[in-house]
């Protein structure tokens, strides 16, 4: 089923949650006046310090609470309406899985659910637990599995159907590196198969890694919403990245701002990798080495019944748009605006530029995978889990 | 339909994987396949058989009502483990995760119930086949419990008697003997006509009690009505000689397009081999048998085209076969017959306590035979008359007429006044089905019960959390099962001899329990385990009319309610 282009996929308005006890006396205020907006294939994260309320506003959105005031629509229609649901996949923040069943199973069971025929759902779930890592223990019951297991096993049920809409509260809860590494590669990538995803954590780092635009609750309301890039500009520095200085160098670029901008040098270091960066290069040496492990294997490849839905309209724009950029840009649309930042000055950068030139080997960025060092890392890091896997079949 | 299969399967599988069914399963294994160990009856295969059925068939159905209730847990726990937030996100309507929970339940059931009654059936000849010393016990096993019969009661002539007592209070009143009761006299003012019909009943049932006093020398006529039974003859008899043959002989005569189709079939082995063997049934030669070198031979005489019969050959029950050369002989008995139940009671009876009667059965103004059966009977006591089929009228009634003799032995007074009264019970039993056929129905049922009380667990499970649903459920279970009684209690209950504080307390329970009983069925009214451990029929349309009741009304309705609540309920608040 396509998306029609013009009609948000989530609309809420005035949504409010007031939690009464057995004498419908008004006990918690959990959700109040939430107002926000998800468009066709954006990633909209949903955050918040527990108790703000984001569990609950999904629960309204899904139809297993019913809200005291305001409105929900979901692709146009009531949450509760049954003919939504076929175009949603969601995973909770516990995997809530049946322990008596198996992997294959469960997402047997979920796949009947959508009326799949039986050929279509043997073969989704087959790739669906390729993709997610599981599929030497699909016949182990989901009662022996680890936590980080059973969440894989939990965005499998959650894809099962293809889903225009995607929610994903805590996606990340219980996943080690590499899994929480998979979760967000695998989120860029359906974002950019033009799905909309609503992800809601309270891990900064993974929503910022991720998401186009955010909203930030606490006690029930909402505090700040927009663009992600816009929310988190520092308007009044710039950064300027370069290969390796030496230290008179450094002293003359202090002393050519302190002259030319009447500015000082705030800081002066080698950035730093990030953790995850060293993490999964480690963890992808040993893959490459064959070292064995009793845990989750590395994932397969995307399944690719995966987006099969034809994106149309903007979605489609967006969809074309982001494959031909770099990996994480993202074509955002600025909830509010944003004073521009002040262009660095270009004669600065040349004489950066032409005073440096040593050749050292530059750094992974602090967010996201904005560099092209970054995505070719990236890239690299796919590359060789991929032929791990070719190895190990 | 594809959606509420998948959520009926997967039920069964959280019932048999979580161990709930499994342990229900050995249960009833254990009172099916355990039982025949451990009960003996009164000691006869039939009451072996008999004792077995009962209560293997009540503890599996027990059992099943208490898997049913267990297993409605299944939505209880998804919502309180939360599963439920992901199924209420597939495309499932609320109405249909209902539905769907209840098909399971009742294809469990079902599977169970079917497993159980084959079990039983199996055990059922197991015991069967047992040996006893008792004479006719195995007949009595297959002619009055491994069957279905009707049960035709006694045609009391209720009008008969209203006439009767017309008559006699106009004759009374004629004669004056009514002269200072003014409330009879037609011509007084004080006339009240509630007093004629009130005087009426009286005398009709007085009537009616001297009708069911049979004194010593009297004799009432007995009808039976709607008796419609196979009134083919079927006569056996076992030949035997002190020579060492051994014989039977089987006669049956059937009505064809209104033709008496006659057949006879005589089997002899250990025969002398070197002369034939000339059959004669009561001084009529029907036939020769030619032994081969075994001694072994058969007749077979069949009169297809009422023409190729030798004789004209029309048999009573005592009619005697005889085969000439051999020495075989015997006395045929009919195999078809009903059986008129009564409980032997008396006014007055001797020191032997023994009730001794004749009856005659048959009307041969109707062109039935007659079968004359002398009775000693113990008082207090249930006794059967086996009765051929064909003493039966073309009219589907049966006369019979009862005697009570004046002497009992040489010269001795017979003081016993035989009782027909109500207790008694009188009634004609015959065959209009199989055992089979009766236990399908039973099964039909007892499925009505279980489909009525997962309608109500679910409802209760939609409302509640576990522990009080399944309270909410046994309890409905328990009302059901002795709703009767309660009911009879109600009507024994002296409300007002009671102190009044009682009194009130009383009364209110009653309210409550009726007003609840308006909506809880009796199960006993749908319970026949008693009727086909009887062998008595189990009637189809008691069957539909249950299913009409029990299923398309009572079940839907709380179906219907338990979708609404289910579909109103915020899944994501767990409710105590």
């Amino acid at each position: 089923m396509t998306q029609q282009a013009n009609i948000p996929v989530v609309q809420v308005a005035g949504l409010t949650k007031v939690f009464k006890d057995f004498w419908r006396r008004a006990r918690v205020t959990a959700v109040k006046d939430l107002d926000f907006e998800i468009q066709p294939g954006e990633v909209f994260g949903l955050l918040g310090p527990n108790g703000s309320g984001k569990s609950t506003t999904i629960k309204m959105l899904l139809g297993l609470s019913y809200p005291t005031r305001g409105r929900i629509a979901v692709f146009g229609k009531p949450p509760t309406d049954v003919a939504v649901k076929s175009r949603i996949g969601f995973l909770p923040e516990e995997s809530y899985l049946y322990r008596f069943l198996n992997a294959r199973e469960t997402l047997d069971y979920y796949g009947r659910l959508f009326q799949q025929h039986g050929r279509v759902r043997t073969e989704r779930i087959d790739k669906l637990l390729d993709m997610v890592g599981l599929q030497r223990e699909a016949k182990r019951r989901i009662g022996e599995y680890s936590k980080g297991m059973a969440r894989r096993i939990g965005l499998a049920q959650a894809l099962i159907n293809d889903p225009e809409f995607l929610i994903l509260d805590e996606p990340t809860s219980g996943l080690d590196p590499i899994g929480t590494r998979q979760i967000k590669d695998l989120i860029r990538m359906l974002g950019r198969m033009g799905k909309t995803i609503l992800l809601s954590s309270h891990l900064l780092a993974d929503v910022e890694d991720v998401c186009d635009r955010v909203s930030i609750l606490y006690g029930g309301q909402q505090r700040a919403a927009g663009d992600i890039d816009a929310l988190l500009a520092q308007s009044n520095r710039t950064q300027i990245i370069t290969e390796g200085l030496s230290d008179e160098t450094v002293s003359q670029v202090r002393d050519m701002l302190r002259r030319l901008e009447h500015k000082e040098v705030l800081s002066v270091s080698a950035p730093k990798d990030r953790l995850e960066n060293l993490f999964m290069k480690i963890v992808a040496d040993a893959q490459a080495a064959n070292i064995g492990t009793s845990g989750a294997r590395g994932a397969g490849q995307m399944a690719d019944f995966l987006g099969t839905a034809t994106p149309t309209g903007e979605s489609l724009i967006k969809g074309l748009v982001a494959a031909a950029r770099k990996p994480s840009d993202r074509d955002t649309s600025p909830a509010e605006p944003v004073a521009p930042r002040p262009a660095p000055s270009r004669a600065i950068i040349e004489q950066l530029v032409e005073s440096n030139r040593d050749g050292e080997a530059p750094c992974a960025p602090e967010r996201g995978a904005e560099e092209p060092v970054s995505a070719s890392a990236n890239r690299s890091l796919i590359e060789s889990l991929m032929k791990s896997k070719r190895k190990d079949e | 339909m594809s959606r509420l299969w998948a959520i009926a399967r997967h039920l069964i599988a959280e019932a048999i994987r979580m161990k709930i069914a499994v342990a229900f399963i050995l249960l009833i294994a254990l009172a099916v396949f355990g039982l025949p160990f451990t009960i003996r009856g009164d000691g006869t295969v039939t009451g072996s058989v008999k004792t077995y059925l009962d209560y293997s068939l009540s503890a599996t159905t027990f059992l099943l009502s208490l898997l049913t209730i267990f297993t409605a847990w299944s939505v209880s726990n998804e919502l309180v483990h939360r599963q439920i937030f992901v199924l209420a996100t597939k495309p499932v309507a609320r109405w249909q995760y209902i539905l769907g929970k209840w098909l399971g339940i009742m294809t469990l059931n079902f599977a169970l119930l079917l497993a159980a009654c084959a079990g039983v059936y199996g055990m059922v000849h197991v015991i069967a086949r047992r040996p006893t010393n008792v004479p006719g016990d195995r007949e009595q096993l297959l002619n009055e419990v491994l069957i279905a019969r009707h049960a035709s009661p006694l045609a009391v002539p209720i009008e008969e008697f209203q006439r009767e007592a017309r008559n006699l209070f106009e004759q009374r009143r004629a004669a004056g003997e009514y002269a200072l009761s003014p409330e009879f006299d037609a011509q007084s003012p004080m006339h009240d006509p509630q007093a004629d019909q009130k005087e009426l009943a009286r005398l009709a049932s007085l009537i009616d009690s001297r009708w069911r006093t049979v004194g010593p020398g009297e004799a009432r006529r007995l009808e039976f009505k709607d008796l419609l039974c196979d009134r083919s003859r079927h006569l056996e008899c076992e030949l035997v000689s002190e020579g060492g043959a051994r014989g039977q002989a089987r006669y049956d005569e059937t009505l064809v397009d209104g033709k008496s189709i006659k057949r006879l079939e005589v089997t002899v082995t250990g025969a002398r081999a070197d002369s034939p063997q000339t059959v004669w049934i009561d001084q009529r030669r029907a036939g020769s048998i030619q032994p081969d070198a075994s001694g072994a031979g058969a007749l077979v005489v069949t009169n297809a085209d009422g023409q190729s019969w030798p004789e004209t050959l029309g048999f009573i029950r005592e009619d005697s076969l005889v085969m000439v050369g051999s020495g075989l002989g015997g006395v045929f008995e009919s195999i078809n017959n009903l059986r008129v139940r009564y409980k032997a009671m008396a006014l007055n009876y001797s020191a032997d306590e023994l009730l001794r009667t004749i009856w005659q059965f048959g009307d041969d103004q109707k062109n039935t035979l007659l079968y004359v059966r002398a009775r000693a009977d113990a008082i207090d006591k249930y006794h059967k008359i086996p009765v051929p089929t064909d003493a039966v009228a073309g009219d589907h009634t049966l006369q019979a007429v009862v005697a009570n003799p004046a002497f009992i032995g040489e010269g001795v007074l017979n003081p016993t006044i035989a009782n027909l009264a109500p207790d008694a019970q009188l009634e004609a039993l015959f065959g209009v089905g199989t055992f089979i056929g009766n236990y399908a129905r039973w099964f039909g049922l007892t499925l009505w019960r279980l489909m009525f009380l997962a309608a109500v667990a679910l409802l209760a499970v939609s409302l509640f959390s576990y522990p009080v649903a399944f309270l909410v459920a046994i309890t409905v279970f328990l009302l059901a099962a002795v709703r009767s009684y309660i009911n009879e209690s109600f009507e024994f209950l002296q409300v007002a001899e009671l102190p009044k504080v009682l009194a009130i307390l009383v009364q209110a329970v009653q309210m409550l329990l009726r007003g609840l009983f308006l909506i809880i069925p009796s199960f006993s009214a749908y319970d026949a385990t008693e009727l086909l451990v009887d062998g008595r029929n189990v009637t189809l349309a008691w069957v539909l009319t249950g299913f009409g009741e029990l299923v398309l009304v009572q079940t839907a309705i709380i179906v219907l309610l338990g979708c609404l609540i289910f579909w109103k309920r915020e899944v994501a608040e767990v409710s105590v």
